[in-house]
C-alpha cells in the first residue's frame, strides 16, 4: 500500500495518501473475484436453484386466494406495502448501478480515471462529485457503482464524495427538483450547492484518514486485496456475469433488509405526527430529516413527494429533507454497510446530519 | 471516533502515521463541534425570530375592477391569529376581513381600490404560531391605470373634401396617453370591454354592428335583425345588449323598443330577443346589466322591472314598478331606482327593497336639479343647472354637487360659466367622475339618435379632492355605458 509509505500531505502523484484500495507499488489493476474452475458448476447450480425458486413462488401466487391480505392485521399489511414500495422503487436503480459498476470494472480502461481526473486531491474529489451528471442513478444504485470504482483503484474519500454527491448532482434529480419548486426560496440552489459542499467536506475529512482502506468492511477490503493480488482472467462477458452474480448477491439482501427496516419504522412512526411539527422553524427541520431517514425514498422523485408538504413545512426543512434523504437513509445505510464499517457510517451520518441541520436552519432564518 | 481501526499508539507504528491519525480525529472533532455549535446558534436565532414576509400575491387588475378582492401575504413561518385592527393600509381603504391559515395571511379589501395609486399594507405585531417574537409584515403595490374611451364625432369635411370619420379614442384618465382605436364614417354609439369594442355605425341602409379586437385591432361586422336602428348598447362580460328601432310612448315620451342579447362567444352570432313573463317579446324603456354577471334588469313599458338572464333561459323575475332605473352603486349589486317621491335600493342578492334616505342637497334655489348618481347609501353627486334668460341667447351654466351627511360640496363647475354639463357618470370604482361639457357655441348634430355637439370635452375629476386630472376631446365616456 502506497499510503503507508507516503509522506503526509499527499503522494507524489497528487492522489490522497494511502487511499487507493489495492494500489501497491505497481499501478492498480483490475480487481475482480477470483476465478476458479468450480465457478461454472456453481453458476449452473445457482441458476437452477433460482429458476426453481421462481417456479415455486409463481405456483404459490397462482394457487393463493385473490385477496390474501384480508386476514392479515392492518399494521402488517402497512408494513408489507411500505417495505415493498421502497424495494420496488429501488430495485431498478440497484440493477442499473450493478450494470454500470460492471461496465466500469471490466470495460473501462484502467488508465481512464487517471487520465481524465485532475491530479490535485481537492479538484479530483470535486470532479468525482460531478460524476453523477454522467451516471444519473438513484442513491441506492450508486452503492454498487461506488464499489466498482473502489475496485478500480479510486480512494475511499473519492468514492464517498461520489456516493454522497451523485444522487443530488445529476440531471434527473435537478430537473425534478426544479419542476417541483422552481427557484422558490432557494430550495433548488440550496440542494445543489449543499449537496456539493457536504459531499466534498466528507470527502476531505475521509482523505485525512491515514488508512482509508480501514474504513471498508474487512470482507470487501479482503476481496479488493485478493482481486488485486490475483486479477481475474478470462472472457469479459463471463467475468461480467460472475461480477453481476457477486454484486447482486451482496446488494439485494441488504436492500431487502433496508426496505424492511424502513417499512417497519414507518408503521411505528406516523408521518402525520411529523407533519404537525412543520410550522416550527427548528423542529420542522429535524422532523423532515427524520422523515427522509425513515421513508428512504429515491432522490430522483423525493422532490415531488415533499411538494405535497410544501405548504406545511418551511423551506429550510424541505432543503434539509432533500439533502439528508438523498445522502443518508435507512435503506442506504443497509446498502452502505456491505462496503463500509459501522464507525465510518456513523461518522458520515453525524456529519451529513449536522450539515443538513445547519443548512436547513440557515435557509429558514434567511428565506 | 475511536471505533475506526487505527493502530494508534501501537508499538512499531511510525510516528508520522500516529500523527496523521490524531489529526484525522482532531479535525473530525472540530468540524462536528463547529457544526453542532452552528446548529444550536441557528436554532436559537430561528426560535427568537419574528415572522417575516416571504411573498405577497395580489391581482392588481382585479382590485381596481371589483370589491372584496384579496391580498395574500405569506410569511416565513406559521402565524398566530391577526386582528383587523393590526392591519394598516395607506392610502386608507376599508378592510373587510383578515384571516390566517398557517403561514398565509389573507386581507380582503371591502371596496374597489383607486387607479394608478401606490398602496402600502402593514400588519403590525404579528407573532409566529410557534415563536414568541413579533414582527411586522409590510407590502407595497401599485394599482394600474385604467382605460376610458371617448367618441369624437367630426361632421366637418377633411382636406380632400370627404366627410371626416368619427373616431373612438382610448384614454388614460390620470395620465396623458390617448390613442385612436376605431374609426368609421358615422359612429352612432359604442360599448367596450377589456378585450373588445362594439360600435353601432350608421350605413346607407341603416345600422351595422362592428366588433373590434382591442388586442390586434381586427374588426368584423355582425349581422343584426332588421327593424330599425340599433341603439342603447350595453356590454357585460361577453354579452352585448341593444335595442332595435322602437316607438315613442305618447304618454311618457319614452322610447320603447325590443331588447336583444348577443352572446359574443356564440359562433352562430344570432341575437336572442328578451321575452316577458308571458313568453312574448319584451319591449323595454331602459335596461342595465348586473355588474360581473350575465343577468340584466330591464324596465318594461309599464315601468315594471324584470331581472332577466336570457342566456340561462330562466323565467323573468319581477322587481316591482319604478319610474326610473339609475344603475348600480359602484362596486355592488345594489340597484338604485327612483320614483317621483323617493328613491330605493334593491339588493339583487335577495330582492329586498330598502328606501334610500339620501341627505338633501344644499343647492341654490335658483338652480334646477338634474341627474343624480348614488355613490353609496348616503352619498351622491347631483347636477344643478342655472338657466339665464337675460342674455340675448339663453345660457345654461352647470355644476356638480357632492352631497353626504356632513354637507354639500361643489365638486365640479366648467371653467366657463356658460358651458353646461350634458352628462356625467362615475368610474366603476367610484374614484373618478367623467363629465361631458358642451360649450355655449357648440353646434348640435341632431341627425343621430344620440346627438352630439361640436367641441364637446370630457373632464375627469377626482371625487375625493375635486381635482380635474385630465380633459379630452369627445363625449360618451365608456363609464357611462
Amino acid at each position: 500500500m502506497t499510503g503507508t509509505a507516503a509522506a503526509p500531505g499527499g503522494s507524489p502523484d497528487g492522489r490522497d495518501p494511502g487511499t487507493s484500495v489495492g494500489a501497491g507499488r505497481r499501478p492498480p489493476r483490475t480487481l475482480d473475484v477470483v476465478p476458479t474452475r468450480r465457478a461454472a458448476p456453481r453458476l449452473a447450480t445457482g441458476l437452477t436453484a433460482g429458476v426453481a425458486l421462481a417456479v415455486v413462488l409463481l405456483t404459490l401466487r397462482v394457487l393463493s386466494p385473490q385477496t390474501p391480505s384480508e386476514g392479515v392485521p392492518e399494521q402488517m399489511r402497512d408494513f408489507f406495502t411500505l417495505s415493498i414500495s421502497v424495494l420496488v422503487e429501488s430495485l431498478p436503480f440497484v440493477f442499473l448501478g450493478v450494470i454500470l459498476s460492471i461496465a466500469v470494472r471490466i470495460f473501462v480502461p484502467e488508465t481512464l480515471f487517471t487520465r481524465l481526473l485532475p491530479t490535485h486531491p481537492v479538484a479530483r474529489r470535486a470532479a468525482m462529485s460531478l460524476l453523477g451528471v454522467l451516471l444519473p442513478v438513484c442513491e441506492c444504485g450508486n452503492v454498487p457503482l461506488a464499489r466498482g470504482l473502489l475496485l478500480k483503484g479510486l480512494s475511499v474519500s473519492e468514492a464517498m464524495t461520489f456516493l454522497l454527491a451523485a444522487p443530488i448532482l445529476n440531471p434527473v434529480t435537478i430537473i425534478t427538483t426544479y419542476q417541483a419548486f422552481g427557484w422558490d426560496n432557494g430550495i433548488l440552489v440550496g440542494r445543489i450547492v449543499g449537496g456539493f459542499v457536504i459531499a466534498n467536506l466528507i470527502g476531505w475529512l475521509f482523505s485525512l484518514h491515514p488508512h482509508q482502506e480501514r474504513l471498508l468492511t474487512p470482507r470487501f477490503e479482503s476481496a479488493c486485496r485478493m482481486d488485486h493480488d490475483h486479477p481475474q482472467q478470462g472472457a469479459r462477458m463471463r467475468r461480467s456475469v460472475l461480477a453481476f452474480a457477486e454484486e447482486t448477491s451482496t446488494m439485494l439482501p441488504a436492500l431487502v433488509v433496508g426496505s424492511a427496516i424502513a417499512g417497519a419504522i414507518q408503521v411505528g412512526v406516523s408521518c402525520e405526527t411529523l407533519a404537525t411539527l412543520g410550522g416550527n422553524p427548528v423542529l420542522s427541520v429535524l422532523a423532515l430529516m427524520a422523515l427522509a431517514f425513515i421513508i428512504a425514498i429515491c432522490s430522483n422523485v423525493d422532490a415531488f413527494f415533499i411538494l405535497s408538504f410544501g405548504s406545511t413545512f418551511l423551506p429550510g426543512s424541505i432543503v434539509a429533507f432533500l439533502l439528508f434523504g438523498a445522502m443518508v437513509d435507512v435503506k442506504m445505510l443497509a446498502l452502505l454497510r456491505t462496503t463500509f464499517t459501522a464507525a465510518a457510517l456513523v461518522r458520515v451520518t453525524a456529519t451529513v446530519g449536522l450539515c443538513c441541520l445547519v443548512l436547513g436552519l440557515g435557509v429558514n432564518l434567511l428565506a | 471516533m475511536s471505533t475506526d481501526r487505527f493502530p494508534g499508539g501501537a508499538a512499531g507504528v511510525p510516528r508520522s502515521e500516529r500523527s496523521r491519525g490524531r489529526r484525522f480525529r482532531r479535525v473530525n472533532a472540530v468540524v462536528l463541534t463547529g457544526l453542532a455549535v452552528a446548529a444550536v446558534g441557528l436554532g436559537a436565532a430561528n426560535a427568537t425570530q419574528g415572522p417575516r414576509l416571504s411573498s405577497a400575491e395580489i391581482n392588481t387588475r382585479a382590485v381596481i375592477a371589483r370589491a372584496e378582492q384579496r391580498l395574500v401575504l405569506t410569511a416565513n413561518q406559521p402565524l398566530a391569529d391577526v386582528e383587523p385592527s393590526q392591519v394598516r393600509v395607506s392610502p386608507s381603504t376599508r378592510i373587510d376581513d383578515v384571516s390566517v391559515d398557517g403561514a398565509t395571511l389573507t386581507i380582503r379589501f371591502a371596496d374597489i381600490l383607486d387607479y394608478d395609486t401606490d398602496y402600502t399594507v402593514s400588519v403590525d405585531d404579528v407573532s409566529g404560531a410557534f415563536t414568541t417574537a413579533v414582527g411586522t409584515l409590510r407590502h407595497g403595490f401599485s394599482t394600474p391605470s385604467v382605460d376610458v374611451f371617448t367618441l369624437l364625432r367630426d361632421t366637418a369635411d377633411d382636406p380632400a373634401g370627404q366627410d371626416a370619420p368619427d373616431r373612438i379614442f382610448r384614454n388614460s384618465p390620470t395620465g396623458a396617453e390617448s390613442a385612436e382605436v376605431f374609426q368609421a364614417p358615422r359612429i352612432q354609439e359604442y360599448v367596450v370591454s377589456e378585450s373588445v369594442l362594439v360600435a353601432a355605425t350608421r350605413t346607407n341602409g341603416g345600422s351595422a354592428l362592428v366588433l373590434t379586437s382591442l388586442a390586434d385591432g381586427g374588426s368584423a361586422t355582425v349581422p343584426t335583425p332588421v327593424g330599425g336602428p340599433l341603439h342603447d348598447l350595453r356590454l357585460s362580460e361577453q354579452l352585448l345588449g341593444f335595442r332595435l328601432g322602437g316607438e315613442v310612448d305618447p304618454v311618457t315620451s319614452a322610447l320603447v323598443a325590443p331588447l336583444y342579447i348577443l352572446d359574443l362567444t356564440d359562433p352562430s352570432g344570432v341575437p336572442i330577443q328578451a321575452v316577458g313573463l308571458d313568453g312574448a317579446p319584451l319591449s323595454v324603456r331602459d335596461f342595465v346589466f348586473v355588474p360581473g354577471s350575465t343577468a340584466l334588469v330591464a324596465q318594461a313599458a309599464d315601468d315594471q322591472l324584470y331581472l332577466l338572464d336570457p342566456i340561462a333561459g330562466a323565467a323573468p323575475t319581477p322587481l316591482g314598478q319604478h319610474a326610473e332605473l339609475r344603475g348600480f352603486v359602484p362596486g355592488t349589486t345594489d340597484l338604485v331606482v327612483a320614483d317621483p317621491s323617493s328613491g330605493s335600493l334593491i339588493d339583487l342578492a335577495d330582492g329586498s327593497l330598502a328606501p334610500l334616505g339620501l341627505p338633501a342637497a344644499d343647492a341654490d334655489p335658483a338652480t334646477t336639479a338634474g341627474k343624480l348618481v348614488v355613490l353609496d347609501e348616503d352619498r351622491y353627486v347631483q347636477q344643478f343647472d342655472r338657466v339665464d334668460y337675460a342674455l340675448a341667447r339663453t345660457t345654461i351654466g352647470s355644476e356638480l354637487l357632492l352631497v353626504d351627511p356632513s354637507g354639500t360640496e361643489r365638486i365640479f363647475r366648467p371653467t366657463s360659466e356658460t358651458s353646461r354639463i350634458r352628462d356625467f357618470c362615475v368610474s366603476p370604482n367610484g374614484q373618478l367622475l367623467a363629465i361631458e361639457v358642451v360649450p355655449l357655441d357648440g353646434v348640435i348634430n341632431d341627425d343621430d339618435l344620440l346627438p352630439a355637439f361640436s367641441d364637446m370635452t370630457t373632464y375627469f375629476v377626482e371625487l375625493s379632492t375635486g381635482t380635474t386630472t385630465r380633459s379630452v376631446s369627445g363625449f360618451l365616456p365608456s363609464w357611462c355605458r
